[in-house]
């Protein structure tokens, strides 16, 4: 169990989980909003409603979802109407990440409208700041042969490439709808994309998107022949060092429970701060 | 703690808790073989029926093995069913397999709140609580030999839980788990006036703090915190190689515990299968 002060999340986590909550919706409308400017044939949308964020849309998109709602106050039944039009107008199922913090009443109404669990998240987060373990290392140490890289995002040939790689790191024959999710991540203009080569080679990627001094960590990923030598971990290390010297006192990163994310996450020192439910309304 | 052991650290929080709260109710189930309780064990899960007029069949530790034990949930619904019990209960762990959303589902339970699970690495030192204990409280381990005294403790902490005088079988139920020789148990005391309980139980090196609550005109004055503090004394003097301790989100409680250095390591869910309305309702 880590001792360092640096790698151990503040006290409140109440507190911090509404801050991570606001930074990771903020990101996320922020990349659907830009993306649809970009694409006028394109149904996604990324609008704030009852102090959470609402992003819908693009068909199958694991993007399309409800969060940060209830956090700050009751979630009343004239916000959950908008926010259920807005996800059938556009053919999708209503989804909402429920925060352990969220307004107790906000389940059992969630309940009422015929909403169900359907799966788990883990929000973590690691404090940023001086004298940190990062400090003691390079982004790629521990990793031989790994270069950690910040991305111009207007250099379309390594986007391009950059985009099939993380695509192919979390499906080796990714669906359209994957690498259409990866390119609307990357081409964020809030973001931050990162490079990782192993000998010269694009091995992966991931982003960042500093908001509110809280550095969300996302869509990293790395491909099946490179794993299992530090690159995902030289990949977070690069990221936190980006986010802390530009300013981020937190950072922060959502995973599976048990999953891959969650364990390279432990390793970085992040500690869990919030579970989520994700309620969804099968009816509609 | 490796990175990597998020479910198998899971399943030995879940069954060291459900193995001491199993424990005490057996205790008191041999003493009253008529009172209609049990306790019934599958691998790491655990389905409690509870003592009349207790009316709440409570699950642990499904899908911790693999697939959820769908049976033993079924011989528990239906169980309850027969004992005409108000509701079934569960509590879901995060790490738990994935089967458990269209168990849950096709049963009809429903979220009923969140809990979080904390641990903290008995070689952390706990700074003293911040807030120093007023000159008219004192902290007291509990004697296991002190019958009526464990009795009175037992008393406050139902009052302290359900904010009220609690009810004899409850009373009675605290008192044989903080009787429990796996159990250090400690009172806050204002003369002789009990306002304050705090208890550890320790099974297989984990440390599982428990039982313990203020009775409502003394809470805000740090008791709890004093009796954690007293708590945490008792287990650095013994072999735990972790601690645990439950809280439920946004709390002062929760507060107090990240304030111990606790961290969380998953939030359970607490989802409810209701059978009937309660009585007086």
């Amino acid at each position: 169990m880590g001792t360092d002060d640096t790698s151990q999340v503040p006290l409140g986590s109440a507190s911090l989980a509404r801050r991570l909550g606001a930074a990771n919706g903020a990101g996320m409308a922020d990349c659907a909003r830009c993306w649809a400017a970009d694409h006028p044939e394109s149904d996604l949308i990324g609008v704030e409603l009852a102090g959470g964020w609402i992003i819908a849309g693009d068909g199958v998109s694991p993007l399309a979802r409800a969060v940060g709602l209830g956090l700050g106050a009751p979630l009343d039944d004239q916000s959950l109407d908008t926010l259920e039009s807005i996800f059938i107008e556009r053919g999708q199922k209503p989804r909402i990440d429920v925060s352990a913090y969220a307004d107790p009443a906000l389940m059992k109404t969630l309940a009422e409208r015929g909403y169900k669990p359907s799966e788990f998240k883990g929000v973590n987060a690691r404090r940023l700041g001086p004298n940190d373990p990062i400090d003691h290392a390079s982004p790629g140490e521990g990793a031989e042969g790994v270069e950690i890289t910040r991305v111009d995002r207007h250099d379309q040939d390594t986007v391009d490439r950059l985009v099939d790689v993380m695509s192919r790191a979390f499906n080796p024959d990714p669906p359209d709808w994957l690498v259409r999710v990866t390119r609307q991540g990357v081409k964020q203009p809030s973001a931050e994309v990162f490079a990782a080569r192993v000998d010269g080679d694009l091995a992966g990627g991931g982003c960042l998107c500093v908001v509110d001094k809280v550095g969300m960590l996302y869509s990293g990923g790395v491909l099946e022949r490179h794993r299992r030598r530090g690159v995902q971990s030289a990949l977070i290390r690069g990221r936190l060092m980006w986010a802390r010297d530009r300013g981020a006192d937190v950072a922060g990163i959502t995973s599976m429970p048990g999953g891959p994310t969650e364990r390279n996450a432990r390793r970085a020192g992040f500690s869990l701060v919030d579970t989520q439910i994700v309620m969804t309304r099968e009816d509609t | 703690m490796s990175p990597a052991s998020s479910l198998d650290l899971a399943r030995r929080l879940e069954t060291a808790e459900t193995l001491i709260e199993a424990d005490a109710l057996e205790s008191w189930l041999r003493a009253h073989p008529d009172s209609g309780g049990r306790v019934v064990r599958q691998g790491h899960a655990r389905v409690m029926h509870g003592a009349r007029p207790d009316d709440i069949t409570r699950v642990w530790g499904l899908g911790l093995d693999g697939p959820p034990e769908i049976d033993l949930l079924d011989d528990a619904i239906a169980e309850a069913r027969r004992r005409d019990d108000r509701k079934v209960t569960f509590e879901w762990n995060p790490y738990a397999h994935t089967d458990l959303f269209r168990v849950m589902e096709e049963r009809g339970f429903q979220i009923q709140e969140f809990t979080n699970c904390y641990v903290r690495d008995p070689a952390h030192q706990p700074d003293p609580p911040a807030r120093p204990l007023a000159a008219t409280l004192r902290i007291e381990p509990i004697d296991l030999d002190d019958t009526p005294f464990i009795e009175v403790c037992a008393q406050a902490w139902g009052h302290g839980i359900l904010g009220r005088p609690a009810p004899d079988w409850l009373v009675q139920v605290a008192r044989q788990a903080i009787a429990q020789p796996c159990r250090a148990s400690f009172a806050a005391l204002e003369g002789g006036r009990v306002v304050g309980v705090g208890t550890v139980a320790q099974l297989d090196g984990v440390a599982f703090y428990g039982i313990a609550s203020t009775i409502p005109s003394h809470r805000g004055l740090g008791i709890q915190s004093h009796l954690l503090h007293a708590r945490t004394r008792n287990v650095r003097q013994t072999g735990a190689d972790i601690e645990t301790i439950g809280s439920d989100p946004g709390t002062v409680s929760q507060r107090n515990v990240e304030r111990a250095g606790f961290r969380c390591i998953y939030t359970k869910q607490i989802v409810k299968k209701v059978l009937r309305a309660k009585r007086d309702e």
